[in-house]
């Protein structure tokens, strides 16, 4: 069987195709189109998929897309009533959208694709974010906690996962419903800091590092934990269900100080009483609240299940700092995150859910690779080389690229990595990631402010051989850690990192660790600790500033040449930076 | 074929609201869908403006 997932038209569009249980492929839309967040119809990505499995629309055997249309458009109707008359201008929009195109996505689906309209079917938004965290994890049996912004109308959800000889399940255990919700509250103080809504809560996460939780009493009073794990927001602090520009309202402001402008600058660590000072303590506070709320919510889900392992997905799933929180004081003994834990990653749970629990299909291995992009081989990068007549050094032995590209990072220099497939998720894991030795904080500076041009707090990820893991990091005090080799939890840096890798322990004394054990990067790692004693990388994603990750050579280089980086590896060819006239 | 389609998505809609117990949304439904269709009409308008005038 042949099932194509696909989630589109809110934020984060996807396909990912499904072959007799085996993922043959998956990507984000905006790798292709180059807008961030693309959230059209993934045309680009459904052909990728297509062509890597060298099929086409009438070879597959069902379309899923990732959420119920109708229960989201139900979900606009009640809440706009509920808010009458605020909001009415949203409504109007929202209404023009919905009446106009997306009631009618299935044709316009089935149009675009040219694939027969029976043939497409709809899941549910958190069961398709479950069957992508269950059914990609090591786990026959599973607690599944999916915890976002909102979908249809669920906004966290617990499921139990089983798999046996007679396919797989998924039975819901409960949910809670918008506007209660942990990831529109992370949202909305994202929007108060001045970040966009959907890409800044990374920063909020980075940014919780220089603060303290002086605020929770307060997030205390806008959010109320009960027993059994649910959450209850006051509406009064939130103007998400009828505002679309603005997510909070002037209650919060004067609970929390006044937001920061967009744009305003950050110069951390700031003096106690500066407003830079009190936005990091706010977002100390809400990050102490989300793990507070997911160690409550972990807890009742294993009462619930009374299972030992949990896989997650999700937007919610993506805070790494909370991840690690649940691994080390959580009731569960293993815990898994599928790489695209966010909406994207909802269009492989909707394949997948098709395959296993639809039509019984046993499972196969569990994931261990998130390269599951376009691919480029070395012939056509020399051949686009050629074509634009860059200057290059092409490597026929491999090891002697590694040995060059370790002495030159060795020696300080910073270098743009393009190997193999492109990465399935937002973490540059070794396909498409920019490097730099992790010994040297100033090449943190270095990358900061003149190849990503971003935000000087947010820290940098180190990329560790897997068997150096223990050597730099806390590992888990108990159980298996499933979550390191997609990057989606951090550890806790030993005294050895702190003093010999500094560019990659953040401010709190963590890091996001990727761990690497097989591949490119992996030998490129050995030989780098061939030369300076360290099997760790700094590792960050290639790309510049609000820009997707690069997936084509021709977006490697443009990146390469609007940057300050060094030299560019595209697969086995070297890139120099000329030397520039004085 | 589309506008089968499109009665069938309308179908599935109202199905949904009155199994979930919101069949009061059904009239709302009813009246953003007739004015859906009334500016779909008006724009039309604008087809049919220069035959109007040679009518009259």
């Amino acid at each position: 069987m042949r099932a194509l997932g696909i989630s589109a038209y809110f934020h984060d569009s996807a396909a990912a195709l499904v072959e007799d249980g085996v993922i043959v492929a998956a990507a984000q839309e905006e790798r292709f189109t180059r807008i961030k967040h693309d959230a059209s119809l993934p045309l680009n990505a459904v052909k990728m998929c297509l062509d890597t499995a060298g099929v086409d629309m009438r070879s597959i055997d069902t379309v899923v897309f990732y959420e119920k249309p109708l229960r989201k458009f139900e979900r606009l109707m009640v809440t706009h009533l509920r808010e009458f008359p605020r909001g009415i201008g949203q409504f109007s929009r929202a209404m023009g959208t919905w009446l106009s195109k997306r009631l009618w996505m299935k044709g316009e689906i089935a149009r675009e694709l040219g694939c027969d309209v029976e043939k497409i079917v709809f899941s549910d938004h958190h069961l398709s974010h479950a069957a992508s965290a269950f059914l990609c994890s090591p786990f026959q049996r599973a607690a599944i906690l999916t915890v976002d912004g909102v979908g249809e109308w669920a906004t966290t959800s617990i499921y139990r996962g089983i798999s046996d000889a007679d396919g797989s399940r998924i039975e819901s255990l409960g949910e809670l419903h918008f506007p209660h919700s942990i990831g529109l509250l992370y949202s909305a103080i994202t929007a108060y800091l001045g970040f966009t809504v959907n890409e800044g809560e990374y920063k909020v996460m980075g940014l919780a590092a220089y603060g303290k939780p002086r605020f929770l009493d307060e997030f205390c009073k806008i959010a109320t934990i009960a027993e059994d794990a649910s959450l209850s927001l006051d509406p009064r602090y939130f103007a998400y269900a009828w505002h679309s520009e603005k997510s909070f309202t002037s209650h919060l402001e004067a609970l929390l100080g006044p937001a920061r402008v967009p744009g305003t600058a950050f110069d951390l660590p700031a003096p106690e009483g500066s407003s830079a000072q009190r936005w990091a303590d706010v977002a100390a506070s809400l990050q102490a609240f989300t793990e507070r709320y997911m160690l409550v919510l972990a807890r009742h889900a294993q009462k619930l299940t009374g299972e030992t392992c949990l896989a997650m997905a999700g937007g919610v799933a993506l805070n790494s700092v909370a991840n690690r929180r649940l691994m080390d004081e959580g009731p569960f003994t293993e815990l898994f995150v599928q790489p695209a834990a966010g909406d994207a990653g909802g269009a492989l749970g909707a394949a997948l859910l098709a395959c296993h629990v639809v039509d019984k299909q046993p499972r196969g291995a569990p994931m261990t690779s998130a390269f599951l992009g376009e691919e480029h081989t070395g012939a056509s990068v020399r051949r686009f080389l050629d074509d634009c007549r860059v200057k290059h050094t092409s490597f026929a032995d491999r090891s002697a690229l590694y040995k060059e590209v370790a002495n030159r990072l060795a020696s300080g220099e910073i270098g743009g990595w393009f190997q193999g497939r492109f990465e399935w998720g937002p973490r540059a894991l070794g396909g498409r990631s920019i490097l730099a030795d992790p010994r040297d904080s100033a090449a943190r500076e270095r990358v900061n402010r003149k190849i990503k041009f971003r935000e000087p707090f947010r820290p940098f990820a180190p990329a560790v051989l897997a068997e150096e893991h223990d050597r730099w990091f806390v590992p888990v005090s108990q159980g298996g850690d499933h979550t390191t080799r997609f990057m989606c939890s951090v550890a806790p840096a030993t005294e050895e990192a702190r003093l010999k890798i500094p560019a990659v322990v953040h401010v709190d004394g963590t890091s996001r660790v990727g761990v690497v054990e097989s591949g490119p990067l992996h030998e490129l790692l050995l030989e780098f600790r061939a030369r300076t004693g360290i099997g760790v990388l700094l590792n960050t994603s290639m790309n510049l500033k609000d820009e997707p990750i690069c997936g084509s050579p021709a977006e490697a280089y443009g990146t390469f040449l609007r940057s300050d980086l060094d030299f560019l590896v595209l697969e086995d060819c070297l890139i120099e930076r000329r030397p520039k006239w004085n | 074929m589309e506008l089968k389609q499109k009665l069938g998505t309308l179908g599935e809609l109202v199905e949904l609201l009155i199994a979930n117990g919101r069949w009061w949304l059904v009239p709302m439904l009813a009246i953003l869908i007739g004015a859906a269709l009334l500016l779909m009409v008006l724009h039309a308008a604008e087809y049919v403006a220069p035959f109007v005038y040679s009518i009259f």
